[in-house]
């Protein structure tokens, strides 16, 4: 199920976004699931056509969705899309850390620590 | 008095008894407590609770406009219908007319079923609420049981069987097979084909209709709702495509064993064998499937029925 809250301060494209990451990564859409057309989902959640078709492309961009031409849009059959990404991300972050001159230690610690906060943020209060 | 003229009056009793029928529940339906019972025997049947009281008002008030709908429908149809079918009982048979009968009220359930899934939201979108959607696309299988999704086709395809073995024995060997016999099995399965056809594209619409709900439970709802229409579009092409079945296994059956080639009412007694057996088989489980999808927890709780305790007088005269 996808759930949009209009009064919520998060954007409905993160929200939709986020929700479809998680139902992905939890298994409850294995991969190969056909995903509702971008006007059916935005008549079912009272949203702009171009607000679902943007969280489309996101999700399609991060690969953990593919569209296939007409037949329509699928979860990705990779089920390595989000390692896929995550080494992407890291790629560019160590880049950046080259570009910057960071120690590499330092540079690790700064990962640790946001990875730390962002744990600390899911749990529950 | 000749028998057309018995058929006719036969068929003007039998259209004046069906017409009774919607008569009758649109006046019935006018009580508001006739179609409270109504839901709560959905609500049974469905195994999901309505959890408010707004979602029960809206469940009632839908069950009573379909219903109503429907018998319009049936009312209107048999009115202007009853010239021609008055006109076809002077030449026709008491099955065939229980066909057509058959065919008109089937038609006319399933249109004003699709029909209100289409036109009719459950509830009004309201901006500030919550939206619930699924999360993949749904389609026939995942509203109906695999055996419900299937007959339709099943039944299509050895109608088309039977009606080309029917057809292929008739330029064979034209003796044995009557032509009218041979057309009217070609005519049913063309029927039977648009029928099926028109099902298919009525599916696609009604699956393509947005859901307006808060919560799962207004989605599950909006689900038996359209698990139903879904099963009346089903039920009409599965019978639909029993009269060429009908027809051509009568024609099948009894063209080697009868003296003469057999007519077309003869062949057209297994039709409603099979008709009556769609019926059957469609109407088991219904809206079970929509509703299984949903967590154990909207289940109501079995209620049993426990007799009141009864305080006994204490006295000594027992």
């Amino acid at each position: 199920m996808i759930v949009i809250d209009p009064t919520s301060p998060t954007p409905p494209f993160e929200q939709l976004r986020a929700q479809y990451v998680a139902a992905i990564a939890s298994g409850e859409l294995p991969p190969g699931s056909r995903l509702p057309t971008v006007r059916r989902l935005a008549g079912d959640l009272g949203l702009a056509p171009g607000t679902v078709a943007r969280a489309y492309r996101e999700l399609e961009a991060t690969g953990l969705i593919e569209t296939r031409g007409r037949h329509g849009t699928f979860v990705s059959v990779d089920e390595n899309a989000a390692l896929g990404q995550i080494q992407r991300a890291a790629a560019a972050f160590a880049e950046q850390v080259r570009g910057l001159r960071v120690d590499t230690d330092q540079a690790l610690a700064a990962v640790m620590a946001a990875l730390k906060t962002t744990e600390t943020d899911e749990l529950p209060a | 008095m000749s028998f057309e003229f018995d058929m006719i009056w036969f068929t003007a009793v039998l259209l004046c008894a069906l017409a009774l029928v919607p008569i009758i529940y649109l006046i019935v339906s006018r009580r508001r407590d006739l179609s409270a019972q109504q839901a709560a025997q959905y609500e049974r049947s469905a195994r999901l609770p309505f959890g408010t009281g707004e979602n029960y008002v809206r469940v009632r008030e839908r069950l009573r406009r379909r219903g109503r709908a429907a018998m319009w429908g049936v009312l209107t149809v048999l009115i202007v219908g009853s010239p021609v079918i008055l006109w076809g009982a002077s030449w026709g048979s008491p099955l065939f007319l229980w066909l057509i009968s058959l065919s008109i009220v089937i038609g006319v359930l399933t249109i004003s079923s699709v029909a209100e899934t289409i036109r009719d939201q459950l509830r009004a979108p309201r901006t500030d609420a919550p939206r619930v959607a699924h999360s993949r696309q749904l389609t026939a299988r995942d509203y109906l049981q695999p055996w419900r999704c299937f007959l339709a086709p099943i039944a299509l395809g050895a109608a088309t069987a039977g009606v080309a073995a029917v057809l292929a024995w008739w330029i064979a060997q034209p003796g044995r097979i009557r032509t009218d016999v041979a057309l009217w099995c070609a005519g049913s399965l063309v029927f039977a084909i648009i029928v099926f056809v028109v099902m298919r594209v009525m599916e696609r619409v009604v699956l393509s209709r947005a859901q307006v709900a808060s919560d799962d439970l207004q989605l599950a709802w909006d689900d038996l709702f359209r698990a139903d229409a879904l099963w009346t579009l089903r039920s009409a092409a599965t019978m639909a495509a029993a009269l060429p079945l009908g027809m051509a296994t009568g024609a099948l059956m009894l063209a080697p064993i009868a003296v003469t080639s057999p007519d077309l009412t003869t062949i057209m007694s297994p039709c409603t064998v099979l008709i009556a057996a769609a019926q059957v088989i469609y109407s088991l489980g219904l809206g079970r499937m929509a509703a299984s999808r949903y967590p154990e927890a909207f289940r109501p709780q079995r209620r049993r029925f426990t007799p009141p305790r009864v305080a006994v007088p204490q006295g000594d005269g027992a």
